[in-house]
């Protein structure tokens, strides 16, 4: 915490000045100047005297050196999920950022090794709200309270910690290449070159966060940052904000920064031979050679965060500090699903009169295609939600096994429909029929498969409804290929069965909407800890 | 500050919430309506149309019992003509699916046609069966047999394989679809289905009249069809929105890229050719093909549509 030198009260980082800030006497300082009596003010607080008779003291060459290598911060522990958030006053007040609790914490002064680079806020609070508003005003299924005004307004910033790699890559590359190409007689004859040289490559600004409390699919989204905007770290710049601490090791994403710059280097060698001999083309996926290092350097970048918390699970909202970019986890209202399907349905409805005019026995197969196409859904949602939960091991082994006589059932039976379909077989609408039964059986194996997802998640204990609703599905193709089978006259019977595969539909889709909120959002970070309990 | 959290789904009625409530409704009330009228009243008749009808009821007890000049396998047929339009009313009843009396009211029925081209009513036996060919083939050369490549209107009752098909080419083929004839056919099965031949060959062409006249048709099947396909797109399409707007997509590897700060340097860069390689690949030796056959026979080139009964 920087007191100001002037009235002692409180200094803030100010966005749009980029200056330290003082609310109560309206003084402005540089970050650099204000950060050199930072640690001294520090210093006075550790000796437990009154913070208003803070008195400004420039370092001595000592504690100069201790701040070079690390900084003070007040760390904040959510009882609730055990998240850490650092911050540079002394209590915490609101939501946890993490797990959406409302919190009132007092902090505790720990020390934090210090990162080499920051990049400073751009974007306000106020951008960072219109930001969102501005998004979730396309999503209009969100639920009501994730858009108020007073939810918004919990948008905490955040600076989080990032590795920026280096990557040099020099040395020596060979390569063949094709050139022109042409016939003579039987033959086809190409010319092959082999391009040489000396490569010398080197690039800085690949990213990667490095909190594991920072899902990786918010920080991919967020960036890139601009990372040519990068400056030396100086703790001014967490004036008013709040920070994670980083808890993984570099070497962890050395590899992805390793392959994306060979891959641009590649790519560089390559227009490079065009460039001496336009008609060489040279395989980049077979030129290697060279020595490539790779340095980390860690960055604090600046992200608006907001949590949202519903049950026992948790939506996260996040905005780019510095582009304004946006990612987050939409989580949808029932009511306004079903309400937006039933508004769309009326234009649809228009559209298909003034263009179509179905028979009943078309209709039946072009149902059985959709509640395909909805069980696939079905099943790619499970899929993703147990990927999510971590719940893909489990089993592994005995899915193994079965996944190939599920494949050789699969094939046969869409080869029967098919074949039931091109044929004919006597039926009065083979193609109907065939297209139905391949649907059906495509319904029943993507049954199967959501059967072992429904399983190998509730091993985890992630609970998940609606399986009943692919077994009626399945059911009613069935029948409705049945149907066509048999043929009957009367047309209420396609019109039953195309009822039956849409309610069935609906249902999966009201199923599928329910598990978009699992999707949407995600366990509180206590579970990436030890010990910790989705029911605490 | 401490604020409650109201889980997903409980929320307030909204003015939004009503007027989807009110077009649900309205969709509902849609759907019944269809489903009644599919079930109960086939085509509109408008009263004026109804005195109409009663004068060609007078004009077809003037000509009943006159015998008509066309036979067709020892099978009585009996044909008119509008003199002023040149087209032809033919009836085939080999079935024998019709009363003389109902015979002669529905050549009153269709003679309405043929302002617009010719009609003909085609009724199959049992025994009359048509190996090798489909109903609708069979009505299509019954069709070309009657009227050429004219304009016209022809509805076959199958017995043999228990299919009604209508018909229709030139001028009558534009107003009535195939789209129509699949609807008329969808509106008139029941009758067939209950044996009631003459009241579902009458309103063939009555429906057929009434959408040459300008006037519309029910059409139960299409509304429903498209009320259910309708609902069912919107629930796909409404999520499918759902996902692409929750899609949290990595950046693109040019604009991961295009964060990052680059040098690049080439020395003693050589491009040397080393070789020619040379691969077998034989041209192939089949000669260019002839030039294709003309134009076939004339064949039917309207449409139609049709239902079991």
């Amino acid at each position: 915490m920087i007191g100001c030198p002037g009235c002692g009260a409180y200094l803030r980082f100010d966005i749009k000045s980029q200056m330290l800030k003082c609310d109560y006497c309206e003084s402005s300082y540089s970050v650099a100047e204000a950060d050199r009596f930072r640690s001294a003010s520090e210093v006075v607080l550790e000796e437990g005297e009154n913070q208003s008779s803070t008195t400004v003291e420039y370092l001595s060459d000592e504690e100069g050196r201790r701040a070079q290598n690390g900084y003070s911060l007040y760390a904040f522990s959510c009882p609730q999920c055990g998240g850490t958030i650092y911050g540079d006053c002394q209590d915490l007040t609101g939501f946890c950022s993490y797990c959406g609790s409302p919190v009132e914490l007092a902090g505790r002064l720990t020390e934090l090794e210090k990162p080499e680079c920051v990049i400073p806020f751009q974007k306000t609070k106020e951008d960072c709200k219109t930001i969102f508003s501005r998004f979730v005003r396309k999503a209009f299924f969100l639920p009501k309270e994730y858009k108020d005004a007073e939810h918004i307004d919990s948008f905490r910033g955040i600076y989080m910690p990032y590795y920026v790699y280096k990557v040099n890559q020099t040395g020596d590359f060979r390569v063949n290449g094709k050139g022109k190409s042409y016939r003579r007689g039987d033959y086809i004859y190409t010319e092959i070159y082999e391009a040489s040289g000396e490569m010398d490559s080197s690039y800085e600004g690949f990213e990667h966060d490095s909190s594991s409390t920072f899902s990786d699919d918010i920080s991919e989204s967020l960036g890139p940052f601009r990372n040519q905007d990068r400056i030396p770290f100086q703790g001014g710049y967490l004036a008013g904000f709040y920070a994670d601490a980083a808890d993984q090791k570099p070497g962890e994403f050395e590899k992805n920064a390793r392959s994306e710059a060979q891959h641009e280097t590649m790519r560089q060698v390559a227009r490079e031979v065009r460039r001496q001999n336009s008609s060489v083309s040279i395989d980049t996926k077979k030129l290697g050679g060279g020595t490539i290092t790779v340095s980390a350097e860690k960055t604090m970048y600046p992200v608006w965060f907001m949590s949202y918390r519903n049950g026992d699970r948790v939506a996260y909202a996040a905005v780019n500090g510095q582009t304004g970019k946006i990612t987050a986890d939409l989580p949808l209202d029932f009511r306004k699903f079903l309400l937006c399907a039933a508004l769309l349905t009326v234009p649809l409805y228009f559209l298909l009169e003034a263009i179509f005019t179905f028979l009943p026995t078309t209709m039946v197969p072009i149902f059985s295609v959709m509640a395909a196409i909805a069980m696939g859904m079905f099943w790619h949602q499970g899929n993703d939600i147990m990927k999510r939960d971590d719940a893909k091991h489990v089993n592994a082994k005995k899915r193994k096994k079965k996944s190939g006589a599920g494949a050789i059932v699969f094939t046969a039976v869409i080869a029967i429909g098919i074949y039931a379909a091109i044929s004919g077989m006597g039926f009065r609408h083979p193609v109907g029929f065939g297209l139905s039964a391949v649907c059906a059986c495509v319904s029943l194996v993507f049954m199967g498969m959501s059967g072992k997802c429904y399983s190998n998640l509730a091993v985890v204990g992630t609970k998940m409804s609606g399986f009943t609703a692919a077994v009626a599905t399945v059911i009613a193709v069935v029948a409705a290929t049945a149907i066509i089978l048999v043929s009957p006259v009367h047309d209420y019977w396609y019109y039953g069965a195309c009822l039956a595969v849409l309610v069935c539909i609906l249902w999966i889709f009201l199923v599928i909407a329910c598990n978009h909120n699992m999707l949407a959002t995600r366990k509180p970070v206590q579970f990436n800890k030890k010990g910790g309990d989705d029911r605490a | 500050m401490i604020v409650r959290k109201r889980y997903i789904g409980e929320s307030k009625i909204r003015p939004a919430v009503l007027c989807g409530a009110v077009l649900s409704a309205v969709l509902i009330l849609i759907g019944i309506w269809s489903i009644s009228a599919s079930f109960g009243r086939a085509a509109v008749i408008p009263e004026a149309k109804a005195e109409e009808n009663r004068d060609f009821d007078r004009w077809s007890d003037e000509h009943y019992g006159q015998d008509f000049p066309v036979t067709r396998e020892g099978v009585p047929a009996a044909q008119q003509e509008n003199t002023e339009t040149g087209y032809q009313v033919f009836l085939f009843d080999d079935a024998d699916l019709l009363k003389p009396e109902e015979e002669t009211r529905l050549l009153a029925e269709m003679y309405k046609i043929t302002a617009y081209g010719g009609a003909a009513f085609v009724s199959v036996s049992m025994e009359g069966h048509h190996a090798g060919t489909s109903t609708k083939e069979y009505a299509q050369k019954q069709y070309l047999q009657c009227f050429g490549n004219n304009s016209g209107i022809l509805f076959m009752i199958d017995m043999s394989t228990r299919q009604l098909w209508i018909s229709a080419n030139g001028e009558v083929y534009r107003t009535v679809t195939d789209a129509y004839c699949n609807t008329i056919a969808d509106n008139v099965y029941t009758y067939a289905t209950k044996g009631a031949y003459y009241e579902c060959a009458k309103r063939v062409f009555e429906q057929a009249n009434a959408l040459l006249e300008g006037r519309k048709i029910s059409q139960p099947m299409k509304h429903i069809s498209n009320l259910l396909l309708a609902m069912a797109l919107a629930v796909v399409g409404v999520f499918g929105y759902i996902l692409f707007i929750s899609n949290k997509s990595r950046p693109s590897t040019s604009a991961v890229l295009g964060g990052t700060k680059q040098r690049h340097h080439f020395d003693n860069l050589k491009v040397v050719y080393l070789r020619t390689d040379s691969e077998y690949s034989p041209v192939s030796k089949s000669s260019g093909g002839g030039s294709g056959s003309s134009g076939g026979g004339g064949g039917f080139s309207g449409g139609g549509g049709g239902h079991s009964f």
